[in-house]
């Protein structure tokens, strides 16, 4: 049995004691920026990377991985008692989760997120180890077309995901790419746009970009709006918390379908787990007997996107682990910084650094129990947190996200980029232009580059060999289907339109 | 003011000629780097074609924002203009320059207090005490964490 050898593996890395401390501080950190608000998983991840460099790669990925499905659990808290989603994908939480708090039902309403987000988490965590090996195994055949076909996709995908129009998202991940180049290029060692600073020889470092657009842009904006919200329970009594059998009974199969269409996205590079989180509550509102229910606290609508978005942020290791493309920003972050740590993703993942594979798989599950036992009885501790003012959070916010740029290099000069970073998210997000897809860019831009440039000389310049190879071809043509998806409806609408008048 | 007029979505026309500047300017800088042959492309080859695609697709952004048809624009939810946010996006930038001016010549107290002091400015209620109190929790955990706990070379003092 391979398969349990690996399990038994994994699991003697991730009950190491300092890994099981490094997997329960990643996910306690994970949890408490999921509650607060204005701090997302990825400018935490960010923030954070540059302490884990002197740790062991091992222990930085598993703490790394409990920030980012830690604070999917602590969104949904936020969701449900403040209307306010901590991540994007609990934006659906808010529909369902937030009328159920007005009810006077938030006990049942966290329990059942958690119940669910534990579900899902734990059937996504299976499929992973049961899928990752053998795609890995096809990926081997990849070629350099393929992974610049597939990178596309990647990229077209973050584009049409994107809040606002697609063509703002692809010229994002453009842009991305061409900050992507900044440096001494890979192949011939001429500095590229680097107007004669020493520091930008090596290139923009993701970690500024990360911090300056997710980090500070985000506090500017918030400051801007100077927005206050409602608590709608300040204090959740432990007997309110158990939710009824029947509660139970109709959140069964909603969970089922939520984890399995949540872990089928989750594999797809460039989904996030926002749109698992969408598409399983639609789906739910299509099966229901009385759709009527929804948007005023149905159970169903709560728990199967829940199950889904935890399921979809487990799976959406798959791609990033064997194939070396990311499935959202946050895994983009995380591939970032297992090539700092000197960890290459891909096919040859499983076979060279099993340690870390399968320790890494045993940890979400471990981690995912850590949260289910953290949050139950604590909830109202977390429900207390959520009164600390703003004006508070965001200059202790700034100073970490000053320091971790800072220890970078040890160098001044990266704290001035992330400054001018900022600005220049900020005029991003006041353009409505989403800073994710630049961010996957960035990161993919070297690897964009090279496997282009080497798959071009595979062909002797032929440049249809992006589409002569069935594999490449395949990728192609999902990224084709991902743009015409988004766009039918619309030219639908203005066709519509036009025979109206 | 013709023109003014067809203008439905401003956004979608300044980002897209910011797009195409910056594709521009990307194809402009590139051009000094050698192209390279198709079947073993140049440093020069990559950053250009990218330009290119940029400029485009900035130019296609730019167009959405004029050419909008009139069901298109009636059917679009206008957010309401919450400011432009200045003085935020000057305290913030400044705070962060002025932490990474300071921390290396007089070291992580006098940096943090800056930051804290100057940030807080670009919220709407400035209270002396608040960020007094804020700046001495800060430095203290910072030192905890960063200097003592993590060993990062910084120093907490004027060397």
């Amino acid at each position: 049995m391979e398969f349990l050898d690996n399990l038994a593996l994994g699991f003697n890395v991730a009950l190491s004691p300092t890994t099981l401390l490094y997997c329960m501080i990643g996910v306690t950190v994970g949890m408490f920026i999921g509650v607060l608000p204005g701090i997302g998983p990825i400018a935490t991840v960010g923030m954070l990377l540059p302490i884990t460099f002197h740790m062991r790669p091992t222990e930085a990925i598993i703490m790394l991985a409990g920030i980012y499905y830690g604070a999917m659990y602590g969104g949904s808290i936020t969701a449900i008692l403040l209307k306010l989603p901590g991540t994007a994908a609990s934006a659906v939480t808010v529909v369902e989760g937030y009328p159920m708090a007005q009810q006077g039902r938030a006990g049942p309403a966290l329990v059942m997120t958690t119940i669910a987000s534990f579900f899902g988490a734990c059937v996504a965590i299976v499929i992973v180890a049961a899928f990752a090996p053998p795609l890995a195994q096809f990926a081997l055949r990849f070629q350099s077309p393929e992974y610049f076909s597939l990178m596309m996709v990647g990229l077209i995908a973050a584009a049409v995901l994107a809040h606002g129009s697609l063509l703002k998202g692809l010229a994002m991940a453009v842009l991305g790419l061409v900050i992507g180049c900044i440096g001494q290029d890979r192949n011939t060692g001429l500095p590229r746009f680097t107007f004669d600073i020493g520091e930008l020889y090596e290139g923009v470092q993701f970690v500024v970009v990360v911090v300056a657009m997710f980090g500070l842009a985000e506090i500017i904006h918030n400051l801007a709006l100077g927005g206050k919200h409602e608590i709608l329970a300040r204090r959740v009594p432990l007997r309110d918390l158990i939710p009824s059998r029947e509660d139970l009974r109709i959140s069964f199969w909603p969970m089922v379908r939520g984890s399995a269409l949540g872990a089928v996205i989750g594999i797809l590079p460039g989904a996030g787990p926002a749109i698992s989180s969408f598409a399983s509550y639609a789906l739910e509102k299509q099966l229901a007997r009385d759709p009527s229910r929804f948007g005023k606290g149905a159970m169903e609508g709560l728990v199967a996107p829940e199950a889904a978005n935890n399921a979809d942020s487990q799976a959406a290791f798959i791609p990033t682990l064997t194939l070396g493309v990311p499935g959202d920003a946050t895994t983009a972050i995380i591939l970032a910084a297992m090539l700092i740590h000197g960890i290459t993703p891909g096919p040859k993942i499983t076979t060279d650094a099993p340690q870390l594979f399968w320790g890494l798989i045993a940890s979400f599950w471990i981690g995912n129990l850590v949260l289910l036992v953290l949050n139950l009885p604590f909830i109202g501790l977390w429900v207390r947190m959520l009164s600390i003012p703003y004006r508070i959070l965001f200059p202790c916010v700034l100073l970490f996200s000053c320091i971790g740029v800072l220890s970078l290099n040890n160098d001044a000069f990266d704290v001035y980029l992330a400054a001018a970073f900022g600005v220049a998210g900020y005029v991003f997000l006041k353009l409505g232009c989403e800073a994710t897809p630049l961010l996957l860019g960035l990161i993919l831009g070297p690897m964009v580059e090279e496997n282009f440039r080497r798959s071009l000389q595979l062909s002797r310049g032929d440049p249809t060999i992006f589409l002569t190879r069935p594999i490449s071809l395949a990728f192609i043509l999902v990224g084709v289907f991902l743009i015409v998806l988004v766009v039918a409806p619309g030219l639908r609408r203005r066709k519509q339109a036009q025979s109206s008048t | 003011m013709r023109l003014r007029a067809r203008i439905h979505d401003p956004k979608d026309v300044i980002a897209g000629l910011l797009f195409v500047a910056i594709g521009l300017a990307t194809i402009v800088g590139a051009s000094d780097y050698p192209l390279g042959a198709i079947r073993n492309i140049g440093p020069g080859y990559f950053p250009i074609l990218l330009g290119v695609c940029l400029a485009l697709l900035g130019a296609a952004v730019a167009y959405q924002g004029i050419g909008r048809d009139e069901a298109a624009a009636a059917g679009a939810v206008h957010e309401s203009d919450e400011g432009l946010g200045l003085r935020p996006l000057i305290m913030i930038t400044l705070a962060v320059v002025a932490f990474g001016f300071l921390v290396r010549p007089l070291g992580l107290a006098a940096a943090t207090v800056a930051l804290v002091v100057i940030s807080s400015l670009a919220g709407r209620d400035f209270s002396a005490v608040r960020v007094a109190v804020l700046s001495v929790a800060l430095v203290t955990l910072s030192w905890l964490i960063f200097i003592k706990l993590l060993g990062l070379s910084m120093t907490l003092w004027p060397r």
